[in-house]
């Protein structure tokens, strides 16, 4: 089964088919969950520069965690409560969709980093400094780039022809895409002029992990040209 | 004459999502951090920080997010100035924008500081986080009206 028929299935459920056809639930939704990152997600940088030592050094780092965790937990709720009412809602737009998969690759790392600094910095009695700069560091790499690639969700144009239909390992992304990751692949051999100059052969069809080379490639363009 | 066309942003394919993406962290840092310290208003303890003092730990890294989120706001706003400036829905968030940070550093810092009465402590506590998740809604609400 394709991702696209997969999220066809779950977008095609009642009340996901309700929010999407909704003029106002959709919007209210969205603002909502972008509403919880501007609010609670100053909860998770305040801890974040405790963790790291660079703020309110005189409160024990256990006590700032417990004090925030409740809250933390009410605005984890409200957020992912949102996001899968809006993203079950456009289900087969949003599965093939390559920001929105590392979207969830990132969400699932940050569950995995909970897990990982549970004992020594989330739940200890006394946090270890060193753990804790490292929790802070992962967790705030890891909601900048939630965050980040949920803004991309929106700027990914889903491939028109309908010659070579998604399946779940192959997606075809923009032209553009494929030729940046051949400018990649130029530049590994012939450094950054190249790039410019590199006709790069329009190949249609890419992996979806070909989305993450774009992104880096375009960044380093951006940096080294 | 101002030509849109010429607009970094507008000539540069990644740039302006780029700038959305540094505005949204932006507004999360700068928002987050006063609702912190309006969460510690409405009598959440935070260790044994006084709300004073969580203003004061948390001051400059909140006006710096709340300077880049205005000034990443206004190079979207240079994108297409004159449908922004008659838009009613974007009309009504810069006024509320304006108000918002007004509030925060007049009001808000004054509560904070001055051994206020619970109950205005409670009353600022509340209208603060109503105001910026309202600034979030109508900047939402743009795109959709």
């Amino acid at each position: 089964m394709s991702l696209v028929s997969l999220g066809q299935s779950v977008q095609d459920i009642a009340v996901f088919t309700a929010v999407r056809e909704s003029r106002l639930v959709y919007p209210i939704l969205l603002s909502t969950h972008l509403a919880c990152i501007a609010t609670f997600g100053g909860l998770i940088l305040i801890t974040n520069l405790r963790l790291l030592g660079w703020t309110l050094t005189d409160i024990p780092t256990a006590d700032l965690i417990r004090a925030l965790r409740p809250w933390k937990q009410f605005g984890l709720v409200v957020m992912l409560t949102c996001g899968v009412l809006l993203g079950a809602s456009k289900a087969s737009e949003y599965l093939p969709n390559p920001f929105f998969q590392l979207k969830m690759a990132l969400l699932v790392a940050l569950a995995l980093h909970g897990v990982y600094f549970r004992r020594t910095v989330y739940r200890a009695a006394v946090v270890a400094e060193r753990k804790a700069r490292a929790a802070a560091v992962v967790s705030l790499i890891l909601w900048s780039g939630v965050v980040s690639m949920g803004r991309w969700i929106a700027y990914y144009d889903p491939p028109t022809a309908a010659t070579n239909l998604p399946t779940a390992n192959s997606v075809r992304l923009p032209t553009t895409t494929c030729a940046t990751v051949a400018a990649i692949q130029a530049a590994a051999l012939g450094g950054p002029t190249k790039i410019i100059s590199s006709t790069a052969t329009p190949s249609d069809t890419c992996t979806s992990t070909a989305a993450i080379a774009d992104l880096a490639a375009r960044l380093w363009i951006a940096l080294v040209c | 004459m101002y030509d849109t066309s010429t607009n970094f942003l507008n000539v540069h394919e990644w740039a302006y999502g780029l700038t959305e993406i540094v505005h949204i962290l932006s507004l999360a840092v700068g928002i987050g951090l006063i609702a912190l310290v309006d969460l510690r208003l409405l009598g959440v303890a935070i260790g044994r920080a006084s709300a004073e003092r969580l203003w004061k730990a948390t001051a400059v890294v909140s006006l710096m997010g709340l300077i880049v989120a205005v000034t990443t706001g206004l190079m979207i706003f240079s994108t297409d100035p004159i449908r922004y400036f008659h838009h009613p829905t974007m009309r009504f968030k810069l006024v509320l924008v304006v108000m918002a940070l007004a509030f925060n550093y007049t009001v808000h810092g004054r509560v904070v500081r001055s051994d206020s009465p619970r109950l205005a402590a409670s009353a600022v506590a509340v209208l603060s986080p109503v105001m910026w998740v309202t600034v979030v809604f109508s900047g939402l609400f743009y795109a959709f009206t």
